[in-house]
């Protein structure tokens, strides 16, 4: 792979809209407390990088035997699960608001996920009725 | 000794090759630039909107000196934020299945190949933690989980910028190989072909989800579906969702006094001071306006009140007059907000007394809370105790 002068272009430009987020950051340093963002910042991508994704590799050595319809059933689930995660768990409930927050989440999230593995069962049962043809 | 240092570095000893770093220790087929382009350009757009909606809602917040956010159309930033919001949610996926698809480059042998590739690498920290930090901190704030110290509006601003430098630089370094496998069709057409369109409609499927079981809490009409939404816009007092209830903002005491008075000062010719009966006596206007917050919910209800331009005439203000609307919260950030001289004017922006023909409940700023067209919630000052005209 070469890399052309639209590439450097790019990077001068990029960097010069990075050092004004970084400027930004520093100059309204009461409010962003940069000591704990960088944390939080960095830490994203090495908690991603060094730990999630290993799992996550780790895991999908076994869903070669799944067959690829339960894969993607069990990726779609995964992914779903996160994003309900905060809401499960409801730590942004408040007694002051109820309001915030205001529906069963776990229950929510297993309807949701039963909607998936209803997809995967008959996408299964469809396949295997074409196949007895 | 430089030049020897930097030749051992571009061309390690093999015997360091292990792990994740031999060739193969991938063995997926969708581990696949063509995958990696696609989703690349899905996250290009999502996160596009997500950035232009969000400096829009920024700017609006905290407005330069030549900028004076129109108040007409009056669901315009329901609209925007509601995008800003549902846009994120849905990129979840997306960044999710791209960093999965390219995470073998992590691995990649050598680790640098050239100054260049040095300068792109240092570039992907940034643009890989700042769209992990964008999506997390944006998901936990909807759901108003801090686990952090910073302010997040502040932190998931300066974030923003950080990333998009970083997308730029992405892009341009791998303008070539995106623009390679999304014009042109694969040479060789085999079962990779399927299982790719496969895993990307399976992603598309995903995001689809997430933004189906989330949107309602701003499209009132899909309000059953918002399973995984964190508000619902037909809960809470009087049917609707509140950000701050009076007692977390302290003024359960104050704001239910009978004493209350408001006060309109400032620049003008006959300064006022109200009773809440004396409010109630004034001409009254009504308005069906939306309260759209910035975490992305939004319902729209039918307001009355006593509209601001009949108060600054009143009082005697002056045309083009802008106006603080101070709260009786006496702590936060949130606890006043200023009328630009259009929604000033607007003849819509008012000091609703009722809502849906009910005295507002005191999570919703009784006696007295502002709602004009066209404005952020945290804008939408409840409590209201003074108005001061510059």
């Amino acid at each position: 792979m070469t890399y052309g002068p639209r590439f450097w272009i790019g990077v001068v430009l990029g960097w010069c809209v990075m050092t004004f987020g970084i400027i930004g950051l520093f100059v309204e340093a009461e409010r962003t407390h940069p000591d704990q963002w960088v944390r939080w910042f960095i830490g994203a991508a090495l908690v991603h990088d060094l730990l999630v994704a290993p799992i996550v590799f780790l895991v999908g050595r076994f869903a070669d035997r799944w067959g690829s319809v339960v894969r993607n059933g069990v990726v779609a689930s995964a992914i779903l699960t996160l994003v309900a995660y905060p809401l499960v768990r409801g730590y942004g409930r408040n007694p002051m608001n109820p309001t915030i927050l205001p529906s069963n989440y776990a229950l929510n999230l297993v309807v949701v996920l039963g909607v998936v593995w209803s997809v995967v069962g008959v996408t299964l049962l469809v396949a295997s009725l074409q196949r007895q043809r | 000794m430089v030049r020897r240092a930097a030749r051992r570095l571009l061309n390690p000893p093999d015997a360091l090759r292990r792990g994740p770093l031999r060739a193969g220790a991938f063995t997926s087929k969708l581990h696949d630039e063509r995958v990696a382009s696609w989703l690349g350009l899905a996250l290009g757009v999502t996160f596009t909107i997500c950035f232009a909606t969000g400096l829009l809602s920024h700017v609006i917040q905290h407005p330069p000196s030549f900028v004076t956010w129109p108040s007409r159309p009056a669901g315009l930033y329901r609209v925007t934020q509601g995008v800003h919001v549902t846009t994120g949610l849905a990129s979840i996926p997306l960044l999710l299945a791209k960093l999965w698809s390219v995470y073998p480059q992590f691995w990649t042998w050598p680790p640098l190949r050239s100054a260049a590739h040095l300068v792109e690498r240092i570039s992907l920290l940034p643009l890989v933690g700042g769209s992990l930090f964008l999506l997390f901190t944006g998901l936990a704030n909807i759901t108003l989980w801090y686990p952090w110290r910073f302010f997040f509006p502040a932190g998931h601003y300066w974030a923003a910028w950080i990333t998009i430098g970083a997308l730029v630089v992405h892009v341009a370094a791998k303008w070539t190989v995106f623009r390679a496998n999304t014009t042109r069709r694969p040479a060789t057409a085999d079962g990779s072909a399927v299982d790719r369109r496969r895993f990307l409609r399976l992603i598309a499927g995903v995001s689809g989800l997430v933004a189906l079981t989330t949107v309602g809490q701003t499209l009132f009409p899909l309000r059953r579906l918002a399973l995984l939404a964190p508000r619902r816009p037909d809960s809470g007092p009087q049917g609707f969702p509140v950000n701050k209830s009076a007692s977390s903002a302290g003024v359960l005491t104050t704001a239910a006094a009978p004493d209350y008075r408001l006060t309109v000062d400032g620049k003008v010719e006959r300064p006022l001071s109200l009773s809440l009966a004396e409010l109630r006596a004034l001409p009254q206007t009504e308005a069906t306006l939306p309260i759209a917050c910035v975490e992305g919910w939004s319902v729209s209800k039918t307001w009355h009140g006593v509209a601001v331009r009949d108060l600054l005439d009143l009082a005697g203000a002056p045309a083009e007059a802008e106006v603080a609307v101070s709260s009786l919260q006496e702590r936060g950030l949130y606890k006043s907000s200023v009328l630009n001289r259009v929604h000033a004017a607007d003849a819509e922006t008012l000091l609703a007394l009722y809502v849906e023909g009910e005295e507002l409940h005191i999570d919703h700023g009784y006696p007295v809370r502002l709602i004009g067209p066209n404005r952020p919630g945290v804008m939408q000052t409840k409590w209201v105790s003074r108005l001061t005209v510059s």
